[in-house]
């Protein structure tokens, strides 16, 4: 078991942790989006390929 | 490390389910259309976090399973480009409400559906290849 495989299990666990807390998030939307609800998932949307993550490392 | 990997398809699993348990809807509020927000969010929130936890592990992933890097090139490939999609073809049933628009909707959210879904298997083989 080395380092790197700790963590990237903890990793893992925290990230899907923090997932499932956004899911349930919007799970609890009971209305249709307003403008502002759009616009802001929209800008969101809009943001995607800056971050460094973003970057597609051709495989 | 295995049996903490192996959490990784349990959380997904709740978050399937969490996905799939509906909020008592306001008055007036097109049930379709707000699953299909909650889809959209979700899909983003999804491959936002798949993306940044391959890029943060990718030399361990890669050793796990190769298959976890092409797949989130996938993601940054397509990915939205998908959620867009899905955004434009909702507001056209928003704005009009035919059936065909609907199932334009629906075509559109499937297909983040289908990218939620093979994320979770991927996050699952993560956990299962060693």
């Amino acid at each position: 078991m080395s380092p790197q495989l700790i963590i990237a299990a903890i990793d893992g666990i925290i990230a899907l942790m923090g997932l499932v807390t956004k899911i349930s998030d919007n799970a609890k939307q009971d209305h249709e989006w307003t403008k502002e609800e759009e616009q802001a998932v929209d800008a969101k949307i809009a943001q995607i390929g800056t971050a460094p993550w973003d970057q597609d490392t051709g495989k | 490390m295995k049996p903490q990997m192996k959490f990784l398809p349990v959380y997904a699993s709740v978050a399937v389910l969490l996905l799939s348990a509906c909020a008592q809807l306001q008055s007036g509020a097109d049930p379709v259309v707000v699953r299909a927000e909650q889809i959209t969010a979700s899909a983003y929130d999804t491959m936002e976090t798949f993306k940044k936890y391959e890029f943060d592990n990718r030399a361990t992933l890669e050793a796990l399973n190769p298959k976890i890097e092409t797949y989130a090139n996938v993601i940054r490939r397509n990915g939205k480009r998908w959620l867009q999609t899905a955004r434009s073809e909702t507001m056209a049933y928003k704005n009009n409400r035919t059936s065909e628009n609907k199932a334009n909707m629906n075509t559109a959210i499937a297909v983040l559906q289908e990218a939620i879904h093979q994320i979770g298997l991927y996050m699952a083989q993560a956990g299962a290849s060693h």
